[in-house]
């Protein structure tokens, strides 16, 4: 089979547009927070979430039972939930002679469990009979027509063909199918992981595994059918059709079928979307492959399955099933409930044999018997929970006397309640939340200091970060600033001793610059334990050394895990000692200007040369002269048609020399384009002058900090530290893309340090003393330790005042840790920071932790504002706390970059903390202790399963139960109503987000001293408790 | 009168196909005691009659009671019905008799052994009926999440299944170690046989509980086995490891 390049087209076009709803997910060394429904932003919340329901099978809120709890615990307010009933009642028809509110608040509340949720409507007849005691209506005579509609719409739409093969006749092929393909993703996508890799990956995906797939054993036993298939066409596009055809599947129905397909392992299908879009990615651009190769191997290998199953006799092909459907429903409805496993458990063995037996007549009749016992079932339960419900809202006589259309009437409500609560609960929750937060603001700053405060800090915009701010500002003369923690300044970097580049900025952002570390000193070697180690890793990663491993090396192996599991601490500390510290750096920061590039690239040339010599004909130093490196140099570039010294110097002839010279271009690189090429590579590296103060001025405009300047301003990075954790780098910056803010803290600093980056800063406003310096700093979230970088280039006059900083930042970590151990379970005596201290540092090396740290749960709002908004009030480490000064950003632009940046990032974070909270299983990663590292980019729990894409368990949840409390992000912003306004519509990412409910966004006007809130659609005035006293506090001060 | 005698043992320590009569009759009955009776009553009914055998028993009986052994054994790795899947193994376990038999097992030996295969199916049935007291069912996959929702009837099921299947300290363990030892010097062949049945015992029972303890429970679970009823089920199973560990010496 041969595609038109059209219809290639139309295959690739149609696969792209069905994976848009699948979420991207970034390899795991660089953890993303995102959201799980991001595809399907552009729908209201609570639309996207039934569609993420029909896509991915995960819940969107949480049972009824956890927010009842809530609500007994006054985490969800009485009065925001009778608003929410009273909303929701408002768009409903409604049922007389009884109290709708009542008996809602009743429902919500009092009852645990949905009492509509069996997926099947009961008929209104059948309820009255259940609930008045009657008999029950004659059974009529089934619909088959109706029936097989119902079954056709379930079974044949948004489902592989598969899928409908599995429930109807028990094949299991979706399982088997899901193993094979992740077997082969594994296979190809590995990144070093196995040391025996798949040949021919360099040819893409489809390709490699076309090679491969009749020599591999895993699919050996579908040897025939998966030749054919695959013999059909050479190009995967050609393969997805020829398959789809062959399962009779509409052309008009592909695109919904890809997305079926992807969403069936979208864990794989997302890692494979985002790598086949990252340009940057070497892994990727080494190893292509895209979700039609992906869809091409599924496709395949599920022809292959279906036809194995054909050959025993199963029915494929949509119309085919189609047809035995409207044939037999009543046995089609058996097959499905049976082998869907949602038969009435007394009915399974019953059902088994009669459709073992075969026996048309005797199916049928059991068909229909099931049928009316299900209905019966249902209305029971229905009754007797209706019948509960009413004598809780003591209306049990009004129950007892309803007639069967009241009854219809509320039976209607009560489901359209069941559907809806999610969101009710949902939004009263949100409504105590911003209650909590706006009874504690404080709208109108204090007074501003004459005084300069003994040091300023800025700190990651992070929740992590309020606890350490607040107790900074409470131990001394601090103030403290927030903002996203790479400082605004979006850099590559390249990490001393590492081969290839980190991006340290937002994933939203593409960086320009390259920042490299280097060394000041020699680098030690330590090149027999590096050795060592290796050797021991690829003894470990063998096929069969392992055997051999552990009867020779075991004990040293045991000795690690003795000492790792009983005395993490000591043992670190002591396995730390083998290791030779990382030597002390300075990072390439500084634009290089054209002389200094071609000066470096000189360099290595000739350096490449002269070794290049001394390799080909084995000559010593003393024979390779300057003169002779410069004259092949300039040979090799084409500046010179030969060498004569080389040939008089090394006595060789003209066709010798010229070989050589062509051996310098073609191996050694000695060419121009290369050099052009290496130009350009080093033009990245560092800022220019106007870059770094574009950088520095922004940054510092944005938090407001244009001012009255400290002696030591800090710029403290964050990153966590813990032992065997795959899910490391979501606990670190995520605004540095997953990476440790440290090298983004000590680049700004050294920008913001530079004398002329300051006086261009005076051309803009910002007058930096000459005694203030910037010091970058690391706050280590796992044990709450700042340490201090860079310190050996503090100006002499600093030293004396470092004692007293370091004291306060001492003071603030352990405060901070105190207040925070008690949360993680594990402090008794929560009075003693020593004790807290002490068991931080234990979580931080102990190799068996699977919760080091809470890391970002319990996120819950994002501040845009003054600190003096919220300085009075704990946060409780739940808040974003993003600086902002609305008088220094006369035109919104500063507004707008918080809004387009940390914004959205702070939205993927609350996002995926949300909806691992809610289904922890479908969108979350499920449990760390059965979670295995993949190809050394993701994990899949047990050896085998989809690409775990959320947060873990052991994040979001405590024993069982939710510990983040799962509401969408409250975003309050300090600044004039219209302005932040203007500037939302501005910004149509942020606009969306707004309109779609996927953020909740509270407007505080200090000038008018008015809140506003957005809320069904459109902006709201709060009613203020605390306005009044704001306002009078006010007008005093003006006084 | 003679082959009587052989179809009449081989009907009560069933070989293949006369297991289909116990089977069937297991199956049928839907009483928990009866069904427990049964199976104390009809392996024993067999070795009773075991007097009426003419000579020994011949190689071609001990081959087809391995057979028959495997054959119920595979049949119980595909059935998802508690009760039922107690049956086949009753059965499987009851063929193994005639190997030990064979192999020239005194007849008080093979009452301990009999008693070790079927005192564990006993407790496994009463349990059976709990389930399906509480469930209507005993259809693994159907019935699931039982360890959730009941987690001490869930605690019984496993301990009283890996009876079942001899693990070990368990009197059927011993039982089986017994048969292996003994066969191995006349039938290595055969014992060899023996280790696949016990295989095949494990894996049908640990699909099993697989099906029925993992997955998610009702919204509504039902009411959990009571205190007093579990520690009544412990101290049985309690006593059968003790029986087990004190009759070694004389199974082995």
């Amino acid at each position: 089979m041969s595609l038109s390049l059209g219809m290639k087209a139309q295959i690739r076009s149609m696969i792209f547009v069905a994976g848009e709803p699948i979420p991207l997910f970034w390899p795991m060394r660089a953890f993303i927070h995102h959201n799980p429904l991001h595809g399907l932003e552009k729908l209201p919340f609570n639309e996207a979430v039934a569609e993420g329901k029909r896509l991915f099978h995960g819940a969107g809120y949480l049972p009824r039972g956890v927010y009842q709890r809530y609500y007994r615990e006054g985490r969800i307010d009485r009065h925001a939930l009778a608003e929410g009933v009273r909303k929701f009642l408002a768009q409903q028809p409604s049922v007389e002679g009884i109290d709708q509110q009542t008996w809602l608040i009743k429902l919500l509340t009092e009852v645990e469990t949905p009492v509509t949720a069996h997926g099947i409507p009961p008929e209104v007849d059948d309820l009255a009979a259940a609930l008045f005691a009657e008999r029950p209506p004659v059974a009529h005579e089934v619909d088959v027509d109706a029936l097989a509609d119902q079954l056709c719409a379930g079974l044949l739409k948004d489902r592989p063909l598969y899928e409908s093969l599995d429930l109807l006749f028990g094949t299991g092929i979706g399982d088997e199918l899901d193993e094979l393909v992740i077997r082969s993703c594994l296979d190809f996508f590995d990144e070093g992981q196995s040391i025996w890799q798949m040949p021919g990956r360099d040819q893409g995906f489809f390709h490699a595994w076309r090679e491969v797939a009749r020599r591999n054993a895993w699919l050996f036993l579908r040897d025939r059918q998966i030749r054919e298939t695959l013999a059909i066409a050479e190009d995967p596009e050609g393969i997805i059709v020829h398959v789809l055809e062959y399962l009779q599947i509409p052309e008009s129905h592909w695109m919904r079928y890809f997305r079926c397909e992807l969403a069936r392992l979208h864990g794989w299908a997302g890692f494979i979307r985002w790598r086949s879009n990252a340009r940057n990615y070497y892994q990727g651009r080494r190893f292509p492959g895209d979700l039609v190769d992906f869809l091409a191997v599924r496709l395949t290998l599920a022809l292959a399955l279906i036809r194995e199953r054909e050959q025993g006799g199963i029915l494929t092909g949509s119309e085919h099933i189609e047809q035995f459907i409207r044939q037999h429903p009543l046995e089609a409805l058996l097959r499905q409930e049976f082998h869907g496993k949602t038969i009435l458990p007394a009915w399974a063995q019953r059902v088994k044999k009669a459709l073992l037996a075969g026996k048309q007549e005797q199916i049928e009749q059991i068909g229909k018997a099931y049928l009316q016992d299900r209905k019966l079932r249902v209305a029971d339960t229905l009754a007797s929970a209706l019948r509960r419900l009413a004598l809780r809202a003591d209306a049990g006589a009004a129950l007892a006397d309803m007639s069967r259309e009241t009854l219809g009437k509320l039976l209607a409500l009560v489901q359209e309640a069941e559907k809806q609560e999610g969101m009710i609960w949902l939004e009263a929750m949100e409504a105590t939340a911003i209650q909590e937060l706006l009874q504690d603001i404080r709208i109108v700053p204090p007074a501003p200091k004459d005084k300069r405060p003994f040091a300023q800090a800025l700190f990651c915009i992070d929740i992590r970060s309020e606890r350490l701010r607040r107790h900074l500002e409470a131990v001394g003369d601090y103030q403290t600033f927030g903002i996203a923690g790479f400082f605004g300044v979006p850099v590559s970097f390249m990490e001393l001793g590492k081969g290839s580049e980190i991006h340290l900025c937002p994933v939203l952002l593409t960086p320009k610059n390259l920042v490299m570390e280097m060394s000041v000193n020699e680098v030690q070697g330590t090149k027999t334990l590096t050795a060592m180690e290796k050797v021991l890793h690829e003894l470990k990663e063998s096929v069969l050394t392992p055997f051999v491993t552990v009867e020779a090396i075991g004990l040293l192996f045991g000795f690690d895990m003795v000492g790792k599991t009983l005395a993490p601490r000591s043992y670190q500390r002591w396995r730390s000692r083998l290791h030779q510290a990382k030597p002390h750096t300075h990072l390439l920061i500084d634009k290089l200007n054209r002389e200094q590039a071609d000066s470096i690239v000189r360099a290595v040339q000739r350096a490449v040369i002269a070794k290049a010599v001394e390799h080909e004909f084995s000559v010593g130093p003393e024979h390779i002269k300057d003169g002779l490196i410069r004259e092949l140099r300039e040979a090799a570039l084409g500046h010179a048609a030969s060498a004569p010294l080389l040939q008089s110097e090394l006595g060789m002839d003209a066709e010798r020399a010229q070989k050589f010279i062509e051996q310098l271009r073609r191996i050694y690189r000695i060419n121009t384009a290369d050099s052009r090429l290496q130009m350009e590579r080093l033009g990245r590296i560092g800022f220019s002058l106007d870059e770094q103060v574009v950088f520095v001025s922004q940054a510092l405009h944005a938090i407001g900090l244009t001012g009255n300047f400290s002696r030591f301003v800090l710029a403290v990075g964050h990153g966590s530290q813990t032992e065997n954790n795959p899910y490391e780098s979501a606990l670190d910056c995520g605004a540095c893309g997953g990476n440790l803010g440290l090298f983004n803290a000590r680049i700004f600093s050294h920008m913001a340090n530079k004398p002329a980056v300051r006086q261009r800063l005076i051309e803009q406003g910002i007058s930096i003393p000459y005694d203030t310096w910037f010091v970058p700093a690391m706050h280590n979230t796992t044990t709450d330790e700042v340490v201090l970088h860079d310190l050996d280039l503090l100006p002499s006059t600093h030293p004396i005042y470092l004692d007293r900083l370091q004291n306060g930042l001492v003071a603030a970590c352990r405060l901070c840790t105190q207040e925070r151990m008690p949360d993680l379970n594990f402090v008794a005596d929560v009075s003693n920071p020593a004790q807290a201290d002490q068991q931080a540092l234990r979580n931080a090396m102990d190799w068996s932790q699977v919760r080091p740290e809470w890391g970002l749960s319990r996120n819950a709002y994002f501040i845009i504002a003054r600190r003096s908004l919220t300085d009075t009030c704990s946060l409780d480490g739940r808040s974003f706390l993003h600086s902002y000064d609305y008088r220094v950003d006369t035109k919104l632009r500063l507004l707008e970059n918080i809004l387009t940046g940390p914004l959205v990032v702070a939205q993927w974070i609350n996002m995926e903390h949300y909806f691992s909270t809610v289904d922890n299983e479908h969108y979350g990663s499920g449990s760390k202790v059965y979670h295995n590292v993949a190809g050394r980019f993701g994990v899949m729990t047990g050896n085998l399963s989809d690409l775990r894409t959320g947060l873990p368990a052991q994040t979001v949840l405590a024993d069982g139960q939710p510990y983040h409390e799962p509401i969408r992000l409250i975003t309050v912003i300090e600044a004039p109503v219209k302005r932040v306004q203007a500037a939302i519509n501005q910004v149509a990412m942020v606009h969306r987000l707004l309109v779609n409910g996927w953020i909740r966004v509270v407007i505080v006007d200090p000038e008018t001293g008015r809140i506003h809130i957005h809320s069904g659609g459109e902006w709201q005035e709060y009613p203020q408790v605390r306005n009044a006293e704001n306002l009078a506090e006010n007008e005093a001060m003006k006084l | 009168m003679a082959n009587l005698s052989w179809i009449l043992v081989a009907l009560f320590l069933p070989l293949f196909p006369l297991g289909i009569v116990f089977n069937a009759l297991f199956q049928n009955v839907r009483n928990a005691w009866l069904r427990a009776l049964l199976l104390l009553a009809w392996p024993l009914a067999g070795l009773g009659l075991l007097q009426w055998l003419p000579g020994t028993v011949p190689d071609v009986v001990t081959a087809w009671a391995l057979f028959s052994a495997v054959l119920y054994g595979f049949r119980a790795v595909v059935v998802r019905e508690v009760a039922v899947w107690s049956g086949f193994l009753a059965t499987s376990a009851w063929a193994l008799i005639w190997i030990a038999l064979a192999a020239g097992v005194p007849t008080d030996v093979l009452i301990l052994y009999t008693l070790a295969f079927s005192l564990p199916l006993l407790l496994l049935v009463l349990l059976t009926a709990e389930l399906e007291f509480r469930y209507e069912s005993d259809y693994a996959g159907v019935v699931r999440g039982v360890a959730e929702a009941n987690p001490r009837l869930a605690g019984m099921l496993v301990f009283v299944l890996l009876a079942a299947i001899g693990s070990p300290l368990f009197p059927a363990f011993f039982a089986m170690l017994g048969i292996i030892t003994q066969a191995t010097a006349d039938f290595p062949l055969v014992a060899t046989g023996i280790v696949v049945v016990w295989l095949l015992w494990s894996w049908s029972g640990m699909q099993l509980l697989q099906e029925l303890l993992v997955g998610a429970p009702p919204p509504v679970p039902p009411a959990d086995l009571a205190t007093g009823r579990t520690m009544v089920y412990v101290v049985m199973l309690t006593g059968l490891v003790v029986a087990g560990v004190y009759l070694a010496e004389r199974m082995l």
